[in-house]
């Protein structure tokens, strides 16, 4: 199913816009990262130095506090009850500080009472303790003798003071000694206390956590238990992958500086921000480490709103795309609809009117103008398409009226008579002016025409249909050959106002003897192919073509050898052309029929008439085809002998007047000639029985017969003594007298019905010869 | 092809003979004899009528030509009649034609022979 443009329109916006967001977007975060990842990096810095400032004011203030205690102890001697006050007030006064000590141990115990006082809160309030009591024995205790170990004032690691204070607390140790003894002046804090602040600083759903590390690098945390008290150095030992910047972590903090870096933390699996910075002028130092995962995670969850945001926006997008596309090709889809209904030919459907002059809507226009020109112009070919079929009728007609002019049969054969004729014709239109004609006479003398009639088409066709018809006429008054010609001619030329012309080849073959009689008026003579299949031409005699001006044809005389074939055609034939303008040729015509089976006059014209047609291939026809093919057997010359032997006899006469008989039937010679023939052989050969052999019968009077078109040969042939006719004088003419012999007179009928009479002595036997001239004609028109 | 004769006795001096076929030299012998027998002495007009001979040669000339001197010996009359084209041509050429009468048909040969007795009579007075 193909995509509706709306669909495709949506489909590709909605799809652009997703991905120019998502580059957008991509490009964003990783710009967004930048940016928080240094907010992240100076909030951290920022917090390190809050949470310092808050921590590092109340380690100094009550650093302070015991160092001002102690300075005033050192300064002026005083009570003990005054020291107590002094303690109690300090306790009350700051809420951070969790308890103090004061101890004095004079060197010489007489001079003063050595007392260790302790004021520290509990839930009950203030609380005193004597430190000195047996309970306790502060001197045991751990933070008395690091104090006096110290040199300086100094805060205790965190510890939990049993009977003490009882919590977990570092205690600021300020100890004085001189020659009066030691003054020891201490403040707790509750480690809690620091917990409190840390915790309170700590943000952990940000991924931030603080740390405060004493001075021995000891870790407090608020809120990580596993963490607390743990030294720095303990952790990279208990675990066994600590990053390799930890080391360095602890040198800076040692050498107690600032700093900030980030690393990957293996402790909570993520990336963070570390920064640490000392508390003051304490010993302390305060880390701070801001988990990026957090940030990431904000980001993701940022951006994922973001995609959320876009793909909603896409969505809404592609539903406002498609309302505005649909609305936009509404148009266009009414021209869809009006195109399909004219591409299933309903050309009046009404084309919709588009609401803007845009592209559409000049679309449209067009398209209406092209839907009229469209119908005119279907009108139009309808119209002549009517006109058309009408003219393909009329030349259907004229088609068959042209095919009636010609023979019923293109094959006619006849065994007895021994010859058959096969005629083809093709016109290169529905008609043309090729044409030919044949009739039988008498069944022994076949005519023929083939012609051409100039140009093609229906001008060349009437032309034809006339010439047809003239010729079928004319034939009906004369059998020459040439005749016909001149006499078409004749006709034709008077009143030829087109200047029409004609191509005419006639002829007419003796069935009986093979003689051929052609006349052309500028058609090439026909083709002989023998039963060895040899090609022969016939003498060129051309006259011109019938219509041009007046002529008198002239004929050719042939005789054909028996089992000849007889090939004539027009030049559609040797002037068909191929694809490439290339002609058939006489050569190629030579050459197909000495190729040609010879089996029938039909197998020639058909294998003629394929070769040519594959020649010609798909080219037009150039010009009609007319093939006419004779088959000439001979079959009934070999029945008529041409020589008769007899015995000199009278009664022998018989059998010469018979074969006369025979013989002019079959070589369709004048009948007026068989009596004028069977005269002059009674009286010759009379003679030469009664003059030539003495009467003498039983001995041997040959006859040799032979003819051409205008006279027939008798020789005569025997063995008697030298005997010329011509010799016997000339007869007495008129009634003879009574006493006269009337010898002589059939020689002299002889000479007068005859010519060329001739004798001659040769090898021992006399030779007569006469012919009797004729008109090559009709009997009848004699 | 044979010859027949059909000899029809039109009075005791006139003779007519009715031709058919071919007179040549096989038969020019049985027309002699015909006419031989047929010329007793009171006859003095023999007619041929030739309308259904077909071919004549110089043998039938021959019977022809004596037959016509037989008669012209005793003052009688020979006559023709119905002569085909080819015979007409035959006779032409050894020129017969002006000794002999020759009669287109019945009526002529009559006025003729009417003629020739109204000659005999006069010649008589």
């Amino acid at each position: 199913m193909k995509m509706s443009l709306t669909i495709r329109m949506v489909l590709w916006v909605t799809l652009s816009v997703i991905a120019i967001f998502s580059a957008i977007n991509i490009y964003d975060y990783s710009l967004t990262r930048t940016l928080l990842d240094q907010q992240l990096r100076q909030r951290t810095e920022l917090e390190v130095n809050a949470s310092e400032a808050q921590l590092s004011d109340i380690l100094t203030r009550l650093q302070h506090q015991a160092d001002l205690t102690a300075a005033l102890i050192k300064q002026v001697s005083h009570t003990q009850d005054k020291l107590e006050a002094m303690i109690k007030t300090s306790i009350q006064q700051d809420k951070d500080a969790y308890g103090m000590v004061v101890i004095v141990e004079p060197t010489q115990p007489s001079q003063d009472e050595a007392f260790a006082s302790y004021y520290y809160r509990s839930d009950t309030g203030l609380r005193f303790t004597d430190l000195a009591n047996d309970s306790y024995d502060y001197h045991k205790q751990d933070w008395y003798l690091q104090a006096l170990q110290l040199d300086r004032a100094r805060w205790t690691e965190p510890y939990f003071d049993a009977d003490g204070g009882e919590v977990l607390m570092t205690t600021y140790l300020v100890p004085i000694q001189n020659d009066k003894g030691l003054t020891l002046v201490t403040m707790d804090l509750a480690v809690a206390t620091i917990q409190k602040i840390l915790a309170e600083i700590e943000d952990s759903q940000q991924g931030m956590s603080i740390y405060a590390i004493t001075p021995d690098r000891h870790i407090i945390s608020g809120h990580d238990e596993d963490l607390m008290l743990l030294q720095l150095n303990e952790v990279k030992q208990g675990t066994n992958n600590v990053p390799a910047w930890y080391h360095q972590l602890l040198n800076e903090i040692k050498q107690r500086q600032s700093g900030s870096f980030s690393e990957y933390c293996p402790r909570i699996k993520q990336d963070c921000w570390i920064s640490y910075t000392p508390l003051g002028n304490t010993e302390w130092t305060l880390l701070v480490s801001y988990s990026q995962a957090s940030l990431t995670n904000q980001l993701i969850a940022y951006g994922q709103n973001k995609l959320l945001l876009i793909l909603l926006g896409a969505a809404l997008l592609a539903m406002v795309i498609s309302a505005i596309t649909r609305r936009q090709i509404m148009p266009l889809r009414e021209l869809d609809n009006a195109t399909q209904a004219f591409s299933q030919g309903k050309l009046d459907y009404r084309l919709p009117t588009p609401p803007y002059k845009d592209e559409i809507g000049s679309l449209t226009q067009r398209f209406g103008q092209m839907q009229v020109n469209l119908k005119e112009h279907i009108d139009q070919l309808k119209h002549e398409t009517q006109q058309r079929e009408r003219l393909n009728t009329e030349l259907k007609t004229a088609r068959q009226i042209q095919q009636s002019l010609l023979p019923v049969d293109s094959t006619i054969s006849n065994n007895e008579i021994g010859f058959e004729l096969s005629a083809y014709l093709e016109p290169a239109r529905a008609v043309g002016g090729d044409l030919y004609y044949y009739t039988i006479q008498g069944n022994h003398l076949l005519r023929f025409v083939i012609g051409d009639v100039s140009d093609k088409g229906v001008a060349a066709a009437i032309f034809m249909a006339r010439v047809v018809t003239a010729i079928r006429a004319i034939a009906e008054q004369t059998i020459d050959p040439a005749q016909i010609l001149s006499n078409l001619n004749h006709q034709l030329v008077e009143d030829n106002e087109a200047c029409m012309f004609v191509t005419l080849l006639s002829g007419a073959l003796n069935l009986k003897t093979g003689h051929l009689q052609l006349a052309s008026a500028g058609h090439p003579m026909p083709l002989l192919i023998d039963a060895y299949q040899n090609l022969s031409q016939i003498e060129q005699l051309n006259g011109p073509a019938i219509g041009l001006y007046k002529y008198e044809y002239e004929l050719v005389n042939t005789d054909l050898e028996p089992s000849t074939y007889l090939f004539a055609y027009t030049d559609g034939l040797d002037e068909a052309a191929n694809g490439d303008t290339e002609l058939y040729g006489e050569l190629r015509v030579t050459q197909t029929l000495s190729n040609a089976p010879l089996s029938s006059t039909t197998e020639l014209i058909n294998y003629v008439v394929n070769d040519v047609n594959q020649f010609v291939g798909d080219a037009e026809a150039a010009d009609d085809l007319t093939l006419l093919a004779v088959h000439w057997s001979g079959n009934r010359v070999s029945q008529v002998n041409n020589m008769i032997d007899i015995t000199s006899s009278p009664e022998e006469l018989e059998k010469i007047n018979a074969h006369l008989g025979k013989y002019i039937s079959l070589h369709d010679l004048p009948e007026h000639l068989l009596l004028t023939s069977q005269l002059v052989a009674e009286e010759l050969i009379a003679n030469t029985i009664d003059y030539g052999y003495d009467g003498k019968t039983g001995m041997p009077i040959t006859l040799h017969l032979s003819h051409d078109l205008t006279q027939i040969t008798l020789l005569f042939v025997d063995q008697a003594k030298a005997f010329n006719p011509l010799d016997l004088g000339t007869a007495r003419l008129g009634l003879p007298k009574e006493d006269e012999p009337v010898g002589g007179l059939g020689v002299h009928l002889v000479k007068e019905m005859s010519d060329n009479c001739k004798y001659e002595y040769i090898s021992g036997e006399n030779h007569f010869s006469l012919s009797l001239l004729f008109e090559p004609s009709e009997p009848h028109n004699k | 092809m044979s010859l027949t004769i059909e000899v029809v006795n039109q009075a005791s001096d006139r003779i007519k003979m009715y031709i058919i076929g071919r007179l040549d030299t096989n038969t020019a012998s049985q027309l002699e004899a015909t006419i031989d027998d047929a010329l007793t002495e009171q006859v003095t007009m023999l007619t041929l009528d030739l309308a259904q001979l077909e071919y004549i040669s110089s043998a039938g000339l021959r019977v022809l030509f004596k037959a016509a001197k037989s008669l012209k010996k005793k003052n009688g009359h020979f006559g023709l009649m119905h002569l085909q084209p080819q015979i007409q041509k035959v006779l032409d050429i050894v020129k017969a034609l002006p000794a002999v009468p020759i009669f287109k048909n019945e009526q002529e040969m009559d006025e003729y022979l009417d003629a020739m007795q109204q000659q005999v009579v006069d010649g008589e007075d």
